[in-house]
């Protein structure tokens, strides 16, 4: 992405006024400030979503080897019919 | 420090605190909106706009679902669409304003030239299309990543590619062609 337009695209068009940040507090005022509980950073579905293809991961494996089994054993029921 | 730490004291009651959210994100918050197109005065309120729903919805900020910059540059990116269509439907000239668009601080002839060029970009990046625009002026957000973006547009990485690919094409065709040579001259000095 190193070409000119980037170099344009990436300055700075517009910039913040010096006393911005004080006006937004000052804005904020209005609202009455309360506490609350910040949701934890361990990420539940994340960890939930990991589960789900461990357990698609073993099931798929399960499948794939009774495939094989099933194979072998009619190469076995061919064998003896012989 | 970090944004969680800051979250958390806010959470734990320091107002203060939030200060410092705003002094970490202010610059990219501008930036993207000047590349959405807007002028100093409505970046000014839409930036207000957003830090107070922030503010407001704090609370209800879940950081296992997203990143607090991925969240508070949706909020800003919903803000910035909705005032410019309805400006749009409105029939508002926002090239009106174009003047006062960039820094206003007196200073070399460098930096005249450079709020030059980024007069004219605006000018083009007025005349792209909502979606092209508000891709471009993600991706520029070095606080964000492409699967950010990606969450925030609702769409696929893949898909963000192939839309900032498409958007930079039609801004190169908009744009003069001398102003990408000319900031490369401007940068080579």
């Amino acid at each position: 992405m190193n070409d000119d337009l980037d170099a344009l695209l990436s300055g700075n068009l517009l910039q913040p006024p010096a006393d911005f940040a004080q006006r937004v507090m000052q804005n904020i005022q209005r609202f009455p400030h309360r506490t609350f509980l910040l949701t934890p950073q361990t990420n539940l579905s994340s960890l939930l979503r990991q589960l789900a293809a461990a357990a698609a991961l073993a099931g798929a494996g399960m499948l794939g080897l009774s495939q094989l089994a099933s194979f072998m054993f009619g190469l076995w029921l061919a064998g003896a019919a012989l | 420090m970090s944004v969680q730490a800051i979250l958390q004291r806010i959470a734990e009651g320091e107002q203060r605190a939030f200060a410092e959210l705003v002094d970490l994100y202010q610059r990219p918050l501008f930036g993207f909106l000047g590349r959405m197109g807007m002028a100093q005065a409505q970046a000014e309120d839409i930036a207000q706009e957003t830090f107070l729903r922030t503010w407001q919805h704090l609370p209800s900020f879940d950081s296992s679902r997203a990143q607090f910059g991925t969240w508070l540059f949706t909020i800003a990116r919903n803000l910035a669409c909705n005032h410019l269509q309805s400006a749009s439907r409105q029939h508002e000239t926002v090239l009106v304003d174009m003047p006062e668009r960039a820094c206003q601080q007196p200073g070399p002839a460098q930096t005249l030239q450079s709020a030059e060029q980024h007069t004219v970009l605006q000018a083009a990046l007025r005349r792209l299309p909502m979606a092209d625009r508000s891709v471009l002026a993600l991706v520029y957000v070095h606080e964000l990543a492409l699967a950010d973006v990606a969450r925030i547009e609702g769409d696929s990485v893949a898909a963000i590619k192939t839309r900032l690919y498409r958007a930079k094409r039609r801004l190169r065709e908009l744009l003069p062609a001398d102003t990408i040579n000319t900031e490369t001259e401007t940068r080579d000095e």
